[in-house]
């Protein structure tokens, strides 16, 4: 009896089975179909969307942070100084009236040319301009009332006695011709001795005795605030550490300080982007 | 009229992700898929199942195919590798061993067997394979109808190359006796 070998036990398998076809069950593309739909959208989805949503979130954060803070520091230094100056143009031009007893029309043109002087720099923000203004009608207010009122006149206190001015002049309606006054933020030169002028010629009765206001105090400190060195603040810090990582040129982050301390960022390098703002 | 493609131009269409191509490819090539699987699964059930997980990769994959070789046969492959990564994950090398058949050799002449063969079915040659016990089946496939070395079946498999021919060897002479058997009547009578 002969064996049959076993190539050809196999040719045999091969011969019937490689061409076979079983039909399998009718319901088996759908289940294939539900496996193969959701694949592709859900691993793409995420990915490409939240990385653009990390970029928008950050850096929009980025620049409120950024802008909030530096809008209010420098809008209460400017605010402070323009009523510092306006309060001793109000105060010179009301002592010159006082002098002239109190009902001397040439007083309330000495106010009107003060305050022309002042409107001719054009280099105050609007925000001065209206606070100038403000001033200058309040002081023409007064005049033309011919009340005797006279004001402290020492030099700390005018910003006060200011204030105080405004308040007690806030429901009066307002002259048209000052509306578009500003001041000139560099040179009150003119008011300066008008003012001196008239505490050297009048021994001006003292009516209202004010306590220095917090914001000749808030001037005071920051402009004499000792200038601190190296790391200021969270930019500087980041700044060092770069510096000892990254040697490139173009840093990956790059922050600046300005005056008042708050840092800003200036330059990105994480490769394929690269932002660079300005050198300073 | 419904227009055919070719499977190359269906394989086109699903690199593009087109839906209808996806499904015509499976229409027309999951006979012949299921067929494989069935060589390599111990049933209906679960032959289904090992070409569901393959198409779903064939889809997925589909961009991977450079055009080396025919687009059947790198589905094949799919087929092939999906099966022996379900065998491999359900660790049924544990049962090879343990099953030992009674082997009273009744060896038919070369024509005999031949004649015996003819007479079966695709249906019934399935059955028989599938009867085989995995680590059986297993080799016999990978080696009759796929051309693995006995090498590769070792790696593939995690077995000694010995053991890959021991047990290639056993599936044949398992085969032989139950188509014997199945044709043992005719096959007794017509020997005298």
């Amino acid at each position: 009896m002969k064996h049959l070998p076993d190539n050809e036990f196999d040719q045999l398998f091969r011969d019937k089975l490689t061409e076979a076809d079983i039909v399998p069950s009718a319901d088996l593309w759908a289940k294939i179909e539900t496996r193969i739909k959701p694949a592709a959208p859900k691993r793409v989805f995420p990915l490409y969307w939240m990385a653009a949503a990390c970029m928008v979130l950050a850096f929009t954060a980025l620049l409120v942070f950024q802008k909030e803070e530096k809008i209010q520091l420098h809008g209460m230094q400017e605010q402070v100084n323009l009523a510092g100056q306006v309060a001793a143009g109000a105060t010179a031009d009301m002592s010159g009236e006082e002098e002239r007893n109190q009902t001397a029309p040439e007083a309330n043109g000495a106010t009107v040319q003060a305050n022309r002087r002042f409107s001719a720099a054009s280099d105050a923000t609007i925000r001065s301009g209206l606070e100038a203004t403000k001033a200058g009608r309040t002081a023409q207010l007064a005049s033309r009332s011919g009340r005797k009122t006279v004001f402290a006149t020492h030099p700390e206190k005018e910003a006060s006695a200011e204030i105080i001015l405004t308040k007690t002049t806030n429901s009066l309606q307002p002259e048209e011709d000052f509306t578009r006054l500003a001041i000139k933020q560099a040179d009150p030169k003119p008011i300066d001795v008008l003012a001196q002028k008239a505490v050297q010629d009048e021994n001006p009765i003292v009516m209202a005795q004010v306590t220095p206001p917090a914001e000749s105090a808030f001037i005071s400190e920051t402009a004499s605030m000792p200038e601190r060195k190296n790391i200021r603040n969270v930019g500087d810090l980041v700044n060092y550490v770069v510096d000892k990582v990254d040697k490139r040129d173009k840093k990956l982050l790059r922050f600046t300080t300005d005056e008042d301390d708050n840092s800003s960022i200036v330059g990105i390098n994480i490769g394929f982007l690269r932002l660079n703002k300005r050198d300073r | 009229m419904k227009k055919t493609y070719t499977i190359d131009e269906l394989a086109e269409g699903c690199k593009a992700g087109n839906r209808v191509m996806q499904e015509m490819l499976y229409r027309q090539t999951a006979p012949k898929m299921m067929a494989v699987c069935m060589r390599y699964a111990k049933d209906r059930m679960e032959a289904e199942d090992v070409l569901q997980v393959a198409y779903v990769k064939i889809f997925q994959k589909v961009q991977e195919y450079r055009g080396q070789g025919s687009f059947e046969g790198w589905m094949r492959r799919i087929m092939v590798n999906t099966a022996i990564e379900s065998y491999r994950k359900n660790m049924r090398m544990l049962q090879v061993v343990a099953i030992e058949e009674e082997h009273t050799q009744t060896v038919p002449s070369g024509s005999g067997f031949q004649e015996a063969f003819s007479h079966l079915g695709v249906q019934e040659l399935m059955r028989l394979i599938q009867k085989l016990a995995d680590g059986y089946r297993m080799v016999f496939n990978m080696y009759v109808m796929e051309g693995y070395s006995h090498k590769e079946i070792a790696e593939t498999l995690g077995i000694s190359e010995g053991a890959s021919k021991s047990q290639l060897s056993r599936a044949r002479a398992i085969l032989q006796q139950e188509i014997i058997k199945m044709e043992g009547f005719g096959y007794e009578t017509f020997a005298g």
